[in-house]
């Protein structure tokens, strides 16, 4: 049994008109201490499917589907389980570390708060465990730190404080959505320092939502790339980046300035990315996409296995070995960039 | 050519009953015709009141900013001198810089020259206005239609053109981007990049690209700035930056970069954190946080001196006109 298993998970906003599809048959699956990336540009339906993880969908929308966590269905669990499953066995990062830390309340009361509701400890032993959580995201002077509120730190020692907070009750997934996205490269580099050990000391599990291909390809194990509510592409992030299959994980590949394509102008994706007020039939990519053909437009492709545990969603496959032995031409000169 | 000339620039900050904060401890730097220079730092390293001082929206301390030779001044509160405008300035968020009450065509328009001024190039009566600015849009890849629209009504990367624009109106001989493309995208980062580039390249205009996007710069610039602590620390064409980064700190910069590839190697996070500006360390500004530092770095302050192949660094491991060292054998 997986640590999370969201399974055929569709959400949908009812509205006047036709209903707005957010999520649309995705599955997902993540294990103890492996670090799962979603990919994707805005509206791609990447935080809404990570979200459901603790049990969050967005108001007036409908779930249908399965998300097990810890074996537990969090769709339709109770409140007060959820409650105690929150902080507890799953936790969340967002990308502005003020998201989640009260400014007018200090580190301390912040970060000793759940562990005396959840853990039951005594102000003394969730004070000691709070010094030790600062500790552990290298806060230089934790003692004086708990006293300080979040406005006296950098946006980077924020971050950190806010991963202490969500990692204060030890939860066995973490959701990190954009979590580096704000911070100079300096401190990015630092904060996936910290996330690579946890995993490795506390055997955490990460889902990392991040539309930089980069910090996408160092970090995790497992990537999908989401388009439009839709599962395009999945397979080993660092497979899937140097050899993509799908036009769109190609796409975002090229719009990126890397080594590689230095002294080439950067391929932007032609037009819009689609929303779910407006998603075209058929492969939702295919309006974006240079390779579609007439049943592009009309039928939703499958997620289909194309070897080396990789999936994929188009029904053209334009960038297929032609060998059909590998499952990806490698982009010219990526390796070892 | 020179067309922009930034030299020993200082910007100070003062709060009543604390220490001045240098934010810009004394900067020189030169922008070409046609020429891309970016400028990367981080956040707080001064590389945006930089940016705005140059232009005038915060004043010099002590130093001067030339534009085609005349010196430009600080802002107040009339109107910019007409001699002043060949220096233009993009903002990072499309959203605040546009006036969501008025029709693009006509903020367009304010850029310019017009009669009024005394532009010797004024561009008289409204139809030749619209039609400058049809012009305009067309140059920045939108229909001329759009002139007529409202800024709401475009998305993020759509706005940032339409600033292009306006920015173009007025004819720049330089314009200073401050993360222009930081707050869209990946895909419409692609393009406005593009863009950008193109612009400066037709046009023969010089850009001070203002960002954190090291990746982004490595793109676009023909050469590089490094700001620490509100000094430059490195200036270098783009490309040996970073296959061969020359001060410690550009070094680190590089080596924090996540990169693509099967064996791409993690990034390295420099030790400890970047210090108070409104108390810098003595000497190098970077010594505490420098793996190579030895006696001289914690209290001599290196000044930026040119070193082989057009490049310059402040750094006591590279001699004044010397052949530039190679950071990874003196690590070794």
């Amino acid at each position: 049994m997986s640590l999370l298993e969201i399974d055929d998970l569709t959400i949908s906003l009812a509205t006047t008109g036709a209903p707005r599809v957010l999520v649309d048959g995705v599955s997902l699956t993540v294990d103890s201490g492996q670090m799962v990336g979603l990919a994707g540009e805005s509206g791609s339906g990447k935080t809404v499917t990570a979200l459901t993880a603790l049990g969050f969908v967005p108001d007036g929308a409908t779930a249908t589907g399965a998300v097990r966590l810890d074996g537990e269905d969090v769709l339709t669990m109770s409140k007060k389980r959820l409650r105690e499953v929150r902080g507890t066995t799953v936790a969340m990062v967002f990308q502005d570390p003020m998201t989640s830390l009260h400014p007018m309340l200090s580190v301390e009361t912040q970060l000793t708060e759940q562990l005396r509701v959840h853990r039951s400890l005594s102000r003394r032993a969730a004070k000691a465990r709070a010094i030790e959580m600062l500790e552990l995201v290298r806060i230089p002077n934790p003692s004086k730190a708990l006293s300080a509120y979040p406005h006296h730190f950098s946006g980077g020692m924020r971050q950190r404080i806010a991963i202490a907070g969500a990692l204060a009750c030890e939860p066995k997934l973490l959701i990190a959505d954009e979590v580096t996205t704000a911070l100079d490269v300096t401190v990015q580099a630092g904060i996936l320092g910290l996330l690579e050990q946890l995993r490795r000391e506390l055997g955490m599990a990460v889902v990392f939502i991040t539309h930089d291909l980069g910090v996408m390809n160092v970090t995790t194990d497992e990537l999908y790339v989401m388009y439009s509510g839709r599962v395009a592409e999945r397979g080993g992030t660092r497979q899937v980046l140097a050899a993509p299959r799908h036009p769109y994980t190609r796409a975002l590949v090229d719009a990126l300035p890397d080594a590689q394509n230095l002294g080439h102008p950067l391929v932007a994706i032609p037009g819009e990315a689609a929303t779910p007020e407006r998603r075209p039939a058929g492969c939702a990519f295919h309006p974006r996409c240079a390779f579609a053909e007439d049943r592009c437009r009309t039928e939703v492709p499958e997620l289909l296995p194309i070897g080396a545990g990789r999936v994929l969603a188009c029904h053209v496959d334009p960038f297929a070995p032609a060998d059909g032995s590998a499952t990806g031409v490698l982009l010219d000169g990526r390796i070892g960039s | 050519m020179t067309v922009l000339d930034v030299k020993d620039v200082v910007v100070d900050y003062k709060v009543s009953g604390r220490p001045t904060v240098h934010a810009v401890a004394g900067v020189s730097l030169q922008v070409g015709a046609g020429e891309i220079v970016g400028l990367v730092g981080e956040s707080g390293c001064g590389k945006s009141s930089l940016g705005k001082a140059i232009v005038g929206l915060e004043k010099l301390a002590s130093g001067s900013v030339t534009l085609d030779g005349h010196p430009v001044a600080s802002l107040g509160r009339g109107a910019r001198p007409v001699r002043d405008r060949g220096l233009q300035m993009i903002f990072q968020d499309p959203y605040s810089s546009l006036n969501p009450r008025r029709r693009i065509w006509r903020q367009i328009a304010d850029g310019l020259p017009s009669e009024g001024d005394g532009s010797p190039v004024a561009t008289a009566g409204r139809s030749a206005r619209r039609a400058a600015v049809n012009e305009l849009l067309d140059a920045v890849g939108l229909p001329a239609a759009a002139g007529d629209r409202y800024p709401h009504e475009f998305s993020g990367g759509q706005r940032q053109r339409i600033a292009i624009a306006r920015a173009l109106a007025a004819r720049p001989s330089v314009i200073v981007a401050d993360e222009p493309v930081s707050a869209l995208d990946a895909s419409t980062r692609a393009q406005v990049s593009n863009l950008i580039v193109q612009i400066a390249r037709e046009r023969g205009m010089g850009v001070l690209f203002i960002s954190h996007d090291l990746s982004g710069v490595r793109h676009m610039a023909d050469r590089v700035a490094v700001m620490y602590l509100g000094r430059i620390v490195e200036t270098s064409p783009t490309e040996p930056l970073w296959s061969e980064p020359l001060h410690p700190y550009s070094d680190a910069l590089v080596k924090a970069i996540p990169k693509l590839g099967l064996d791409a190697a993690a990034p390295v996070a420099p030790r400890g954190e970047v210090p108070d500006p409104a108390s810098p360390p003595a000497g190098c500004r970077f010594h505490p946080r420098c793996p190579l530092a030895f006696d001289r770095c914690r209290t001599d302050d290196p000044a930026l001196v040119a070193v082989e192949g057009a490049r310059s660094a402040a750094c006591w491991l590279q001699p004044a006109g010397g052949p530039a060292r190679e950071l990874a054998l003196l690590e070794a």
